[in-house]
């Protein structure tokens, strides 16, 4: 409720101040370091900022992206979730191994089913042992490790050669109003999260889940069940990951998701959302994926070998971890 | 019941017996002494790194950087070594552990990062490091004194195994009876109070990351030994299997909880089920599987039986 004097003091603020109230400059740094990396990039190659590159860039990143706006809610949940390389991994190859049996609409249903199942298992388990951070990150590279085993026997450690009909096609080099259909997908996926995380009770549970979830559980909140369905959403957007993945490169590898963990990581993290919980949105993470495939682009075009490119990606990642610590001791300070 | 409740506190040993036993009958080959002495080489590398992780943990930390540091590790020797000699290559790639740990540990306990990310990108940054210096290839490393070191044997015994009965005294002994050791436990059992005791948490926070970094140094000077070649693709592997076998021997995940016979514990039971699916001609996939869904299970077993204690001592 507010009083008069708090209005009184609303009126009297100047305009700078009200730009800061309504402008949270956690979210400044991200979108600033985005603008400074697009400059260098076309300071460095004319064919940068050409709609064919652009292109390329977002369908590049459409994969990565959909793994990170589904974790945004994991994490937002105060949990983690380092299954999604193994369910990657797994995801293109069970599309591809199953498309002679059942067509590419039966495959991509059966993925998604065997991805929620993923997802209430890890939910589940953790629901069972009562388990916290530390141990959502332990279980999940448990189950991460079996499904990436999975993935290995499902095809004898060989790389699998889909069939091209058009569906199965249309996902990594289709395209709907000349705008590729990775880019078309993420973008979908991107706005109902951000519609079910802003506007439903689903997505404010899920921030309070995050924020206290002793305060949440008391206010009647089924914690475990909203953390369980955020564990499933992430598992399903990465599986559909897992077919733009086969689809672009025109093979499953049972090692397609190696490595992935540590970008979605990386995105969510340079996008600002606290892994302490409770906070960040999609938009955020978005930045966050659009640095990153910027940044690989930036990479390509000052010729850092792959090996450099895992170094720069890991010192990149602490430095946006440190200057996420900063934002929230001031937040405190301010506090 | 205390019959039951005694068995109960040994859990672990009881399955290691049990181990051995299923092993000897299921295979004819298991129990005879080359085998034997080849499984705790096997074990040794491994063996070292875990000693180490059981204080990170202890500690209430996790290091996911051992594989990385231990194949950069070996690549940094080999390439200095021309230079240098090989008695001051050992000994800087061991100052290299030192400064490796010291970094990742400054991070973690004077900027407040979560040891897991931390940990996780300099993995990430060492095995690119170990990668790019390497040019993606193993390199050769030929010497008399390192594969002595690594390959020789005293008293009719390898020396990876000595090195490692050397070091799982001097663990034990410094956690079990030393002021040092005893402050390891406080830290991970309750920071807040330990701090207030005096016990400075930074430093504590730092010396268990040298130490598991160190570890991880040695763990690639001997592996590069044994090989007489270091790779920048070896150690992919190693913190699962050095965290699985901690936890499995029984140190809690959530710190303050544990001790250096357990850890070696879950290291031979991880052995011997890696030796005996090998002598079963299983596939290393399925291996894989076995390790991650034995990793679920006692995790979870951990944290299930602690939320269960939990809610005893609230009632």
């Amino acid at each position: 409720m507010e009083t008069v004097e708090t209005v009184a003091e609303k009126r009297n603020e100047t305009f700078l101040q009200r730009v800061r109230t309504k402008v949270d400059l956690g979210d400044v740094g991200p979108i600033l370091g985005l603008i400074i990396l697009i400059i260098i990039g076309s300071f460095l190659s004319p064919v940068f900022l050409t709609k064919g590159n652009l292109f390329n860039i977002l369908t590049q990143i459409s994969v990565l992206g959909l793994g990170a706006i589904g974790m945004t809610y994991v994490v937002i949940g105060r949990f983690f979730d380092l299954s999604v390389a193994g369910m990657l991994s797994l995801a293109a190859v069970l599309i591809v191994g199953l498309q002679p049996y059942v067509g590419t609409i039966g495959a991509i249903f059966a993925v998604i089913l065997v991805a929620l199942a993923v997802g209430l298992l890890n939910g589940t388990i953790l629901q069972f042992i009562k388990g916290d951070f530390g141990a959502s990150i332990m279980i999940t590279f448990g189950t991460g490790t079996i499904l990436a085993s999975l993935a290995l026997l499902y095809t004898g450690g060989f790389t699998l050669k889909p069939e091209l009909d058009p569906v199965f096609s249309w996902f990594g080099n289709g395209s709907l109003f000349s705008i590729p259909a990775p880019i078309i997908l993420l973008i979908f996926f991107s706005i109902i999260l951000h519609v079910v995380l802003k506007y439903t009770t689903f997505g404010r549970a899920i921030y309070l889940t995050g924020a206290n979830h002793e305060a949440a559980r008391l206010s009647g909140i089924p914690i475990h069940r909203i953390r369980t369905i955020t564990f499933m959403i992430v598992a399903v957007l990465v599986s559909i990951g897992g077919l733009i993945n086969s689809s672009q490169t025109l093979n499953a590898s049972p090692v397609a998701g190696v490595g992935f963990e540590l970008d979605v990581i990386a995105a969510v993290a340079i996008g600002g959302t606290s892994l302490q919980g409770g906070a960040g949105n999609i938009t955020r993470t978005l930045i966050g994926v659009l640095i990153i495939g910027v940044l690989n682009n930036v990479f390509v075009l000052i010729g850092l070998s792959n090996y450099d490119q895992m170094m720069a990606k890991g010192l990149i990642i602490i430095a946006a971890l440190l200057l996420d610590r900063r934002n929230e001791s001031n937040l405190i300070r301010k506090g | 019941m205390t019959i039951v409740k005694k068995l109960y506190s040994q859990k672990v040993l009881i399955i290691l017996i049990g181990m051995v036993i299923f092993a000897s009958i299921s295979s004819p080959n298991f129990l005879n002494l080359q085998n034997l002495t080849f499984l705790v080489t096997q074990l040794s590398i491994f063996g070292i790194m875990a000693l180490a992780m059981t204080y990170v943990v202890l500690n209430k930390e996790f290091d996911l950087s051992i594989g990385a540091v231990m194949a950069f590790s070996g690549i940094f020797m080999v390439k200095i070594m021309p230079h240098t000699g090989m008695i001051l290559a050992i000994v800087l790639t061991l100052v290299l552990g030192v400064v490796i740990g010291f970094i990742t540990g400054f991070l973690i306990a004077y900027l407040g990062l979560n040891s897991f990310v931390v940990t996780l990108c300099a993995m990430f940054f060492y095995n690119g490091l170990a990668l790019s210096v390497s040019d993606g290839r193993p390199a050769s490393a030929l010497d008399p004194v390192l594969t002595y070191i690594s390959s020789g044997t005293f008293l009719g015994i390898p020396n990876p195994i000595i090195v490692l009965i050397i070091l799982t005294a001097g663990a034990d002994y410094i956690l079990r009876k030393t002021k040092f050791g005893r402050n390891i436990y406080a830290v991970g059992g309750d920071e807040q109070v330990a701090r207030l005791t005096g016990i400075s948490v930074k430093f504590y926070k730092i010396i268990v990351f040298v130490i598991s970094s160190v570890a991880a140094s040695l763990g690639g000077i001997l592996l590069t030994g044994m090989l007489n070649s270091a790779s920048p693709f070896v150690g992919s592997d190693a913190a699962l299997t050095v965290i699985s076998a901690v936890v499995i021997g029984g140190t809690s995940l959530a710190g303050g909880e544990g001790s250096i016979p357990k850890t070696i514990m879950g290291l031979f039971i991880l052995g011997i089920l890696d030796n005996l699916l090998g002598l079963l001609n299983v596939h290393s996939f399925y291996q894989t599987f076995i390790l991650g869904a034995l990793l679920v299970f006692v995790i979870g077993w951990d944290f299930y039986a602690r939320s269960k204690k939990q809610v005893l001592a609230a009632h």
